[in-house]
């Protein structure tokens, strides 16, 4: 039976030791090959990863992977027998069991390559791990052909093939999670993969294709491209060879992923499928009934975890009622104080933010929002920091209210009612996460049925999904498809089939 | 002295009519889980509630089901109870409930409400342990108030209360809660938390020490507790070394507690003279289990009650047996578990005592004290709303049917 990958007890002291000794171990500025059918190739353009709390520290020279190299990947994907290996869901355990060995290592990478802080590392692992055991669960329930009805003299199967060749576009927030999750459900239900990880984030999404090829994989179901999005990603996506896309990223590139897989080009055999989880802008509801400490507590974790840099992460905060002012000012001082560093340092909460591009986009967002910032916490010269910033009073028509950051830039509302809180939680674009601190019995029953998100979360952080237990993803403009790591996910990547034979032969049934 | 005889002695006694009507509401409670689990969640919510039509509202959503069902007049009642008009009537009676309820278990917002309180503990011979109420720091800022309040607490008791000789923690005594001494308290940033906590304790240590008070170190969730103990021996083995007495706690619930004594009995050893040692069962029983099954981790209390009770009479043995290192307060309300504490250190003849919480069990430490035992009571004082979460873990234990206590007053 399924059971969640546990998280570290970092609390035992040991463990702690061992974590920070892989961070020791850990070697930089290793070489990044692309790979293809097994064999490592080595470009001669490269792109460097860098450790974003130390930009100096140069994590990982990746190969850029050309459209020739593309096209070679397609070319023998073609060919692959994956879908008639037999044992795909025991592969992925070999995955998992693989994963859980290196844990502590790939966490290190984590914290380094994507500034991860070590809570966070070690629960993308464990989710990695969740997905390969999970999906290769579910790819057991589902294999098995099912007779539709009971009817005399005729027999009706129901069953999945795979789709084909798909291509995974991955993001750099969660670099061994999402890209694990992706790529392993397409590949148990019989398709081959693949991959492009993020730009900044190469090295872990290398060492998951390894850890997967290891697991038993064949050679030619998973290929690895890092390389830049305009030029492999576009060039992949607008294949006709390929017939799905698994993306997970910004709602602008997704989006445009959705246009560019509608376009049936000549020769193409089938209509793409696209497999997309993009943005959100999250709110969290604390109505006059909650305990503001939990609150508090909920709120900083949401917004200001891995600086606000999850799809599921608090950006809007929307407070009920008189208690506004108090509840404000008290946050206000706890985001001062929050602690920010160099993510291999354990004791940091709020890491830097992946690169200066999203460094300088949100340092021009606060300084040209034009509203006072309420409070802000420290942050080191160095790397690539944001600080945790609160605003208050923040009008509803605001770009800081609407549109998302990916930042820990969190801003507050007052409204009068429970109604009315519940009207502006709705009013986003976006439908993912969501919250409401209360101890009003009345009012959680409304969010339940009234506060339209994909993941609603009631008296407790909006972050934090875990496989099979909390399905994760939304609607609107946050993406179309089903949840990751819940029961519907592993249909997207395949399509059914029927056969109905008539078994009576003169009359014999 | 058997635990037999104590036991039918506090049966007997006679109930004041604020207990009677208290013992009366728990055992309503009772009868129906839900109930009383709404009843408690009421409780929680009531201090935060502005408008009498809101605590109706939330009155009525909590209860009315659990009500209708358990007791139907009382449903219709509380029907009635919500409608405009009659709600402040409600909110009246809600609040008057509540604030018995707390001033059973609180013993004032201040130290200033509570001397009268603490001065008929001294004069029954009896001794207190004051704790201040807000376990929750979330800046640096509210960490501050925490430790600024107990240095005015130990200013105003000071000059009430003149030091004694003939024992550790008579008549000034204070337990602290560490946790709330630093808004970063972490495991993951434990140097840091060591290093901020200790600093603010150091204050509020140095001044007890100017006033002659003793001070206890509060046990909390197994997270914190490595930093509290290592805060403790930062304290008394570095920076007071000489101080009589540092109080710590021990929990019994927990798996690994052995070790913890041990850990304490080393501490002992590097002072170079004996601590006090606080030996309670553990009160975050439930959630410690419900966080570790939540996150898959090996589940650190025991699992059955027996086990935990055992557990307590092994530590008992153990504190009794290293005497030269430690005095021994044997704090709960069973009295069976008390019992088999103070029987063995007086076979021993060791200095000891027993600690409970002011206004859980009034009959059992009249009892004990009168038959020569010292108990020392735990008094928390402060506000409403930051002591909910102490007053509803005593509701809780008062309620248990796991706990001894309820066997007092459910029959
Ligand atoms: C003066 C004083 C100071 C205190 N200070 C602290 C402190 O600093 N830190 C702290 O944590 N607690 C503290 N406590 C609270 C104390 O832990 C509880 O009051 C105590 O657990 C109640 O135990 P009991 O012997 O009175 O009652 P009992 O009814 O005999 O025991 C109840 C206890 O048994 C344990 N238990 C219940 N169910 C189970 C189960 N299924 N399996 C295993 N164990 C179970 C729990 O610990 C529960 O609290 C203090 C108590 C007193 C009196």
């Amino acid at each position: 039976m399924f059971k969640n990958e546990p998280f570290t007890d970092f609390t035992i002291e040991e463990n702690r030791k061992l974590l920070l000794s892989a961070l020791e171990r850990l070697s930089l500025g290793s070489k990044v090959p692309c790979i293809l059918k097994g064999d490592e190739v080595f470009t001669k353009e490269t792109l460097d990863s860098v450790d974003p709390s130390d930009p100096k520290v140069i994590v990982a020279s990746s190969s850029l992977a050309s459209i020739d190299l593309a096209q070679e990947a397609i070319h023998i994907s073609k060919s692959s027998k994956w879908e008639y290996v037999q044992d795909r869901s025991k592969i992925l355990k070999n995955a998992a069991s693989i994963m859980r060995v290196r844990k502590h290592e790939l966490s290190a990478l984590i914290i380094r390559e994507s500034g991860k802080p070590w809570r966070e590392a070690d629960a993308d692992v464990a989710e990695a791990i969740d997905f390969c055991d999970y999906y290769a669960d579910e790819w057991e329930r589902l294999q098995t052909p099912e007779k539709t009805m009971e009817v005399p003299g005729e027999d009706n199967y129901y069953f999945y093939q795979p789709r084909g060749i798909s291509v995974v576009i991955s993001p750099w927030n969660f670099p061994f999670a999402i890209p694990c999750g992706m790529v392993v459900a397409s590949l148990v239900c019989g398709n081959t993969v693949i991959l492009k990880p993020a730009e900044q984030t190469p090295r872990i999404g290398y060492e998951l294709v390894k850890i997967l090829l290891e697991a038993g994989v064949s050679k030619d179901a998973l290929h690895f491209l890092p390389g830049l999005g305009e030029v492999v990603g576009d060039y992949l996506v607008k294949s006709t060879d390929i017939s799905l896309v698994a993306f997970t990223g910004s709602k602008a590139v997704g989006l445009s992923i959705i246009e560019a897989c509608g376009k049936v080009s000549k020769g193409q055999e089938s209509v793409k499928k696209v497999v997309c989880e993009m943005g959100g802008k999250n709110a969290i509801i604390v109505d006059e009934s909650a305990d503001q400490d939990d609150a508090i507590k909920g709120i900083i974790d949401s917004a200001f975890g891995f600086a606000g840099q999850k799809c599921s992460a608090c950006s809007r905060l929307i407070i009920v009622g008189d208690q506004y002012e108090e509840l404000v000012s008290r946050l206000g001082d706890a985001v001062r104080n929050i602690r920010a560093g160099a993510p291999k340092d354990p004791a940091t909460f709020l890491p830097p933010l992946i690169d200066s591009e999203a460094q300088s986009r949100v340092h021009k967002a606060i300084q040209n929002s034009g509203l006072k910032v309420f409070a802000q916490s420290e942050v080191p010269k160095d790397g690539y920091f944001i600080p945790a910033t609160l605003f208050k009073d923040v009008p509803l028509d605001h770009p800081i209210f609407l549109s998302e950051l990916f930042a820990p830039v969190l801003a507050a509302v007052k409204v009068k009612s429970f109604d009315e809180a519940l009207r502006v939680a709705n009013s986003s674009e976006y439908a993912l996460t969501g919250g409401v601190f209360s101890r009003d019995p009345e009012n959680l029953e409304r969010a339940k049925r009234e506060f339209k998100v994909g993941n609603l979360y009631l008296n407790r952080k909006i972050t934090g999904a875990l496989v099979k237990r909390q399905p994760f993803g939304g609607f609107k403009m946050s993406g179309v498809g089903s949840k990751a790591g819940g029961r519907d996910y592993l249909l997207q990547f395949v399509e059914p089939r029927v056969v109905t034979e008539n078994t009576i032969r003169k009359g014999m049934i | 002295m058997t635990p037999e005889e104590i036991l039918k002695e506090i049966k007997e006694s006679k109930l004041g009519l604020i207990d009677f009507i208290h013992q009366k509401s728990l055992a309503l409670l009772s009868k129906d889980e839900e109930l009383k689990l709404n009843a408690f969640r009421f409780v929680d919510v009531f201090p935060s509630l502005r408008s009498s039509s809101e605590v109706s509202k939330i009155l009525r959503a909590y209860l009315s089901a659990p009500l209708n069902r358990t007791y139907p007049i009382l449903g219709k009642l509380l029907k009635l109870g919500t409608i405009t008009g009659i709600s402040l009537v409600t909110k009246f009676f809600a609040s008057w409930g509540i604030t018995i309820l707390a001033s059973k278990v609180i013993a004032g917002r201040t130290a200033k409400d509570a001397i009268p309180k603490l001065k008929s503990i001294l004069d029954s011979g009896q001794g207190f342990t004051v704790d201040l109420l807000g376990e929750y720091c979330v800046s640096e800022k509210e960490a501050e108030v925490y430790k600024d309040r107990y240095l005015e607490v130990l200013n105003s008791l000071s000059k009430k209360f003149t030091p004694g000789k003939d024992r550790p923690g008579v008549p000034l005594c204070i337990s602290v809660k560490l946790s709330a001494l630093y808004s970063q308290t972490d495991y993951l940033n434990f140097d840091k938390s060591v290093e901020v906590i200790s600093l603010r304790a150091k204050e509020i240590v140095a001044r007890a020490e100017e006033v002659g008070a003793q001070v206890y170190i509060d046990a909390e969730d197994t997270a914190t507790n490595q930093i509290i103990y290592a805060v403790f021996e930062k304290l008394f083995c570095q920076d007071f070394p000489k101080i009589k007495y540092p109080g710590i706690v021990l929990q019994c619930y927990l798996k690994d507690s052995l070790n913890t004594f041990n850990r304490l009995k080393d501490i002992a050893v590097k002072r170079g003279s004996p601590i006090a040692v606080r030996l309670v069962k553990g009160a975050y029983w439930d959630v410690e289990r419900a966080l570790a099954i939540q996150n898959g981790f090996d589940i650190p209390v025991f699992e059955s009650k027996k086990e935990t009770d055992r557990n307590f009479e092994v530590l008992s043995d153990k504190l009794v047996e290293n005497s030269d290192y430690f005095l021994p307060g044997f704090a709960g309300h069973n009295l069976f578990s008390l019992s088999y504490g103070i029987n063995l250190a007086k076979q021993k003849g060791i200095n000891f005592e027993v600690q409970t919480l002011y206004g859980m069990a009034d009959t059992l430490s009249n009892a004990l004290s009168k038959r020569g035992v010292f108990v020392r009571q735990y008094v928390p004082i402060g506000e409403l709303i930051p002591g909910m979460g102490y007053l509803v873990r005593r509701l809780v234990e008062n309620t248990s049917n796991e706990g001894f206590l309820r066997s007092l007053w459910d029959v």
